[in-house]
């Protein structure tokens, strides 16, 4: 194929459309997919930037989640994978995989609305929780609590797990 | 000597073309598994992880339909060097920085860490496709840049 | 004549061969405690299983997750009663605390078709910054003096040199910026906010580490500031 100049604009746009292709196809397959990222993770990730008017997130450690747990009507909410909840958790704690949340199928799993809420991931990933919450915010939880430190945390207190 | 080049030519797109086919078909099976084996690389943060994640895969699988057909080929051809300098860098970046991480490149669930073997691999394949963008050009009558 | 036995020998022979199915038998506990270790080090582990099925046991890969642990596999296929080992090893640079690392072993087919081993172990840091994060999400709009302390141990054997401690956040004040804490001592450094406005406004504090190692150990703060009157 001779060229008699070299046709950098015509490969170009042609790179380019082959990437938007790929990422056309890409997002609907991932759309579609049972463990596919949901268009959520991508796009509302780091939405959660201003504060959402009466509701609001805050970090706790494992001390004063015991704390917490005793003194109000703490829902646990587990979000790690079925075979890390199946092993052992916190004591009394609900499993709703984080994957129902990139589904929206978490809803059905939820605690009475309006209820103190306490997140926990493995190791207290901050980008998930806040991810998660703003998710809960939205279908009215207004005081959420995340785990500092996650699940491991609360192992290494020695708190009771079951 | 013009004939020789083609068939090398022929044979190194296939060769590149088949290779990526499969490995995106594989990343295909599990998105969220990719997007944790990209983040194993601590160079991107989550939400640019699940779009890379995202883009790849397909990414891979149309340029590999490209390399085999031959549609669009200069376009499929310098994309796909372009590729494989980034996954050196990003392989470079990771040894460099002493990071025990599985490679993930072909099949993202393997959990071997990065040894010598998937080096060589992706140099070789990187060696291949910037050969195949040399061979395409050099059929031409002139070249400005 | 051998014709028509052959294909009743051939159903028994199929059906016979079908019920037997691969039997991995894990010898060492699912859960295995490493104990404590320090940071920065390799942690080695031995995952011993057998074949105490009737056909040859086929692994088709193990896993690990993050692909930050090593797993080293002799071989991919064993014999009935032959034993087998998985060497596991787990890198602990960057972590501290309690951390878990989790094997999955596949078969190609067989009972069971996967096993999981989860690896415990505590990493412990030669030096101690708490609390793990300053929390200031409890103060109004109105205060100015709000203070918490961040204390540093040293439990290497040397003298621990602070660098610097760097901050993000503005309007956080920090009482020292460079110190140089003798082994087994424990510093005491008084962090105050003064908010701004109301809302979040979450950062971190870099303890910024010259002796004896050079390392970086970012302390998140957590701030949430309510309009006065609030809680």
């Amino acid at each position: 194929m001779p060229y008699s100049s070299f046709p950098t604009k015509r490969i170009l746009t042609r790179i380019i459309l082959i990437l938007l292709i790929s990422m056309v196809f890409g997002l609907l397959y991932n759309q579609f997919h049972p463990n596919g990222l949901h268009w959520r993770y991508l796009f509302n990730f780091t939405a959660y930037n201003q504060d959402l008017v009466g509701s609001h997130y805050v970090v706790i450690s494992a001390d004063s989640a015991m704390v917490l747990m005793e003194v109000k009507n703490l829902n646990i909410i587990d979000t790690r994978l079925a075979e890390d909840y199946s092993l052992d958790h916190i004591i009394g704690s609900v499993h709703v995989p984080l994957q129902y949340f990139l589904t929206g199928q978490f809803v059905k799993k939820l605690p009475e609305q309006g209820s103190s809420v306490l997140l926990y991931d493995e190791n207290g990933d901050l980008d998930m929780l806040k991810f998660t919450f703003s998710l809960l915010s939205e279908q009215g939880y207004k005081e959420v609590y995340f785990l500092y430190g996650g699940y491991f945390s609360w192992l290494a207190k020695g708190f009771p797990i079951e | 000597m013009q004939i020789k080049s083609g068939v090398l030519l022929l044979l190194s797109r296939i060769i590149l073309g088949i290779v990526f086919l499969i490995s995106g078909i594989l990343k295909l099976i599990d998105p969220v598994q990719f997007s944790e084996a990209i983040l194993n690389y601590q160079v991107v943060g989550r939400v640019l992880s699940g779009w890379i994640a995202v883009i790849i895969p397909t990414l891979e699988i149309v340029l590999g339909l490209g390399l085999v057909s031959g549609v669009w080929l200069p376009e499929a051809l310098i994309a796909t060097a372009g590729l494989y300098v980034i996954f050196d860098v990003m392989i470079a970046q990771a040894l460099l920085r002493g990071l025990d991480i599985s490679c993930g490149c072909f099949n993202p669930s393997e959990s071997g860490p990065i040894d010598f073997f998937k080096i060589m691999q992706n140099l070789i394949l990187t060696g291949l496709s910037f050969g195949s963008v040399f061979l395409l050009f050099r059929q031409t009558d002139k070249i400005k840049i | 004549m051998f014709g028509k036995y052959s294909i009743i020998i051939f159903s028994i022979l199929t059906i016979a061969i079908s019920g037997i199915t691969q039997e991995f038998e894990l010898l060492t506990p699912h859960q295995v405690d490493l104990g404590t270790v320090m940071q920065d080090s390799v942690v080695e582990a031995v995952i011993q299983f057998r074949n105490s099925g009737d056909a040859p046991l086929k692994i088709s890969r193990v896993q690990t997750s993050c692909g930050c642990t090593a797993a080293d596999l002799q071989k991919l296929e064993y014999l009935p009663g032959e034993e087998g080992e998985i060497g596991v090893k787990l890198n602990t640079k960057g972590f501290s605390g309690l951390i878990r690392k989790y094997v999955t072993i596949y078969l190609e087919d067989g009972d069971p078709i996967s096993t999981r081993v989860v690896l415990q172990t505590t990493v412990k840091s030669q030096f101690e910054i708490e609390p793990a994060y300053l929390d200031f999400q409890s103060i109004e709009l109105k205060s100015k003096e709000n203070g918490r302390s961040l204390r540093v141990t040293n439990n290497f054997n040397g003298p621990l040199v602070i660098e610097a401690l760097l901050t993000n956040i503005k309007n956080l004040g920090i009482s020292a910026t460079q110190m140089t804490i003798q082994p087994g001592a424990t510093e005491e450094i008084t962090i105050t906010y003064e908010p701004l406005q109301v809302g979040r406004a979450d950062g971190y504090i870099d303890v910024k580490i010259k002796d004896p190692i050079e390392t970086v150990k970012r302390i998140p703060v957590f701030i949430y500031v309510t309009k006065d009157d609030q809680s």
